[in-house]
């Protein structure tokens, strides 16, 4: 029961609302910081000035050396060497009515000015290394423009167009589909796994991209979001933790080619197949069931697939549940020995769990009595 | 007027350039787009310089005073970094080492496309605006585990792999957040979701009191995913030095600072638009005269309010563990999350988003 409440309590944020108050005090309370060559602090009233030397007219030191000052420096600020230059160490400045009262001939003048030596250096140094300036230009906003010439949903197929000709939408296909293709020979030629992943990477990307040209704008943000967004980070998580050894180049190439060249034939064989079936049938590009039916692309996806195929989708959802909590069973293991913290115990300790106060006896003959 | 005027300005351009339309429309588009992302840096450097003001105030001090009265300082940041070597380490990877600034940039910036400011102000009007968003947003990660991994450096590399993970944990979070926004709005179409929060009961008709644990929720995640303090760890400068950037120096470190900072203005409008009814009144609905009218100040003073707690949390909270932040996001913002996405439905089902709160 403790717990539950302790718990709902955590949901309020009372302790981190309690230290955002104490800085929002401090942001609205009045500042004192002085901007100190340009601003002095007021001296204090026993301020008493500078020690200084004086002379006569001509020149003539008036200090006699009769070391009354030196004696009577509360701070022993004052050393007098008779026969030299008497030394004023301005350590402390503590400069107290004694001295000036002491003071007969070498005395501390009261000058007001204040100890205003320091000035702010203005640094003058000129970087003499050649200040190479970036080259490098936001190249962004690839989806931005691509999403904003085609309204969704009312896309021509790509497949029509070769009546149209050369629109900038088949100019963009093109270029799409050769990014996606260059990338994807890019994801298995090259040595380096951490530039495959990015390769695929690129492709998954060019691919949306694509798809966000016949209108399929959800289908196409999703992959975007789903796979580059999550699974190939991961991904290149994974790949970056490991000691990568670069490929040697080509290594058990006629090995494996047997077996590439058999499932390169068979997908083609398949790919053929079908666009054979459809080229016998005269199925045409259907009309975009969406559109037809008044909705968003989003909307109708949503729609057919609670509808339609909710079965389906509950059993994909269900298999997806089952196989995380499977992969997180598989990896959970309790060991003994690992000490582990349970932050809301920690955060909801008091003082007396920690500390506990004992009478101790005060004295010796307490002690004996008390025992 | 101001609509009359760019009809106008749009007349007259495409009245000159009518000839090649897709370049017409290539040019307007970039026209637009410059429009939007010369003001956002400009509040970039304004908001570093809002930043070091706030913290300054909350820890008792001044904060920058020196040039132009402390405003001018940010500029003089931004020339500083411009005009310094760019280095690359011997044993970097130098393309990659240049493409990550790139790529931390560029979604931060992408995202901006599907904001709107007012009933017709945006770029594009996407209708899977918020998936896009969300999309966007999870991009950002690349540049940053590319910086750590390019520069061949530990702590480069260390910071980039606490990023990694924590970006992936949040975005779960902050995907679950949005979920329950569009149940409530019933679309994915920014616009379509501030015009659901609209009502006669001012600021009651917004989001943010039916779907208030997923506002917190999305907020927190949305510090978490842009990694700033309570959750740096990615930079973690006492542990270490400046995390995924710490080879990086001149042009290159100032892609990257750009990034962060228009990532957070990028959320505070997000939580304005998306909890907080965007432009609209928070006295929309009961026909005070001046206060009720909805317009794009009462969005940029929202997202300024955001911005500014952004700045509260650093000046107040220290820096979370990293298994801390990772307890945080799975075992409590995400069970959470679930659970409300839950109610949201139930409370859709019963047609608390039809009327109103």
């Amino acid at each position: 029961m403790e717990k539950i409440t302790r718990y709902l309590k955590s949901l309020l944020l009372l302790e981190l609302l309690r230290g955002m108050t104490v800085t929002g005090k401090y942001f609205a309370k009045p500042k004192y910081t002085l901007q100190y060559p340009e601003e002095t602090t007021p001296k204090s009233n026993r301020f008493r000035g500078l020690h200084a030397l004086r002379r006569y007219p001509n020149g003539e030191e008036r200090c006699i050396a009769c070391k009354l000052c030196e004696a009577v420096c509360p701070a022993l600020a004052i050393t007098i060497d008779s026969g030299r230059a008497p030394t004023v160490n301005v350590g402390p400045p503590v400069t107290t009515s004694t001295c000036s009262s002491a003071s007969t001939a070498a005395s501390a003048r009261r000058a007001a000015r204040s100890i205003r030596s320091w000035k702010r250096t203005s640094t003058n140094t000129t970087s003499r290394s050649v200040a190479k300036t970036s080259s490098t230009r936001p190249s962004c906003w690839p989806l931005a423009t691509v999403t904003n010439m085609r309204s969704p949903g009312l896309a021509p197929r790509t497949q029509h167009i070769d009546e149209a000709g050369m629109t900038p939408e088949l100019i963009l296909f093109y270029l799409f589909a050769a990014v996606t293709a260059a990338a994807g020979l890019g994801v298995i030629l090259s040595r380096n796994p951490v530039h495959s992943a990015l390769c695929l990477v690129l492709t998954f990307f060019s691919v949306a991209c694509t798809w966000l040209l016949i209108g399929a704008e959800f289908l196409a943000i999703s992959l975007v979001l789903v796979y580059v967004g999550a699974v190939m980070v991961l991904f290149l998580f994974v790949v970056m933790m490991l000691d990568i050894k670069v490929v040697p180049e080509r290594e058990g190439f006629a090995g494996y080619l047997p077996a590439g060249v058999l499932v390169a034939v068979v997908m083609l064989v398949e790919v053929l197949g079908l666009l054979g079936m459809e080229r016998m049938q005269k199925v045409g590009p259907a009309i975009d069931p969406a559109a037809a039916a008044g909705f968003t692309n989003t909307e109708w996806i949503g729609r057919t697939l609670f509808t339609d195929y909710v079965l389906a989708f509950e059993v994909a959802a269900l298999i997806l549940t089952v196989a995380l909590i499977a992969a997180v069973m598989l990896t959970l293991r309790k060991r003994g020995s690992v000490r582990i913290q349970d932050p809301a115990e920690q955060a909801a300790t008091k003082k007396s769990d920690r500390l506990r106060l004992v009478d101790l006896p005060k004295t010796v003959a307490d002690k004996e009595s008390g025992a | 007027m101001i609509t009359e005027f760019v009809n106008q300005i749009h007349g007259a351009y495409f009245g000159f350039l009518g000839e090649w339309p897709t370049l017409a429309m290539l040019g307007w588009n970039l026209l637009k787009i410059l429009v939007l992302t010369v003001p956002l840096i400009l509040s970039v450097a304004m908001f570093t310089y809002w930043e070091r003001k706030v913290i300054g105030w909350m820890q008792v001090r001044l904060g920058p005073v020196y040039i132009g009265k402390g405003l001018l300082q940010p500029f003089a940041d931004v020339f500083k970094l411009l005009f310094k070597e760019i280095i690359i380490p011997a044993e970097a990877n130098p393309w990659l080492f240049r493409l990550a600034p790139i790529l931390a940039l560029a979604p931060a910036f992408a995202a901006w496309a599907v904001i709107p400011f007012d009933w017709q102000t945006r770029i594009a009007n996407l209708n899977a605006g918020l998936l896009y968003l969300l999309a966007m947003t999870s991009l950002g990660v690349y540049g940053i585990i590319l910086a750590g991994w390019a520069s061949n450096s530990k702590y480069a590399f260390l910071g980039a792999m606490r990023s990694a993970a924590q970006v992936v944990s949040y975005e779960i979070s902050m995907g679950l957040c949005l979920v329950g926004v569009l149940i409530a709005a019933g679309s994915l179409n920014l616009t379509e979701i501030v015009a659901a929060q609209q009502g006669n009961l001012g600021m009651f008709e917004w989001f943010m009191w039916p779907l208030l644990p997923l506002f917190v929720i999305y907020f927190i995640s949305g510090v978490a995913e842009t990694n700033r303090a309570p959750f740096d760890v990615a930079e973690g400068e006492s542990e270490i030095v400046a995390g995924f950037h710490v080879e990086y120096a001149g042009a290159a470190f100032s892609l990257f600072f750009l990034a962060e900072y228009a990532n957070m203005i990028l959320i505070s409008f997000l939580a304005a638009l998306l909890f907080m009814g965007g432009w609209l009144s928070p006295f929309q609905g009961l026909g005070i005269p001046l206060l009720s009218a909805d317009g794009w100040w009462w969005l940029f003073a929202k997202a300024f309010f955001f911005a500014f707690l952004f700045l509260w949390f650093r000046a107040t909270f220290p820096r979370y563990r990293y298994d801390q932040i990772m307890r945080l996001g799975w075992k409590v913002f995400i069970p959470l999350c679930i659970f409300w996405v839950f109610v949201t439905g139930v409370m859709a089902y019963a047609g608390t988003f039809v009327a109103g709160a």
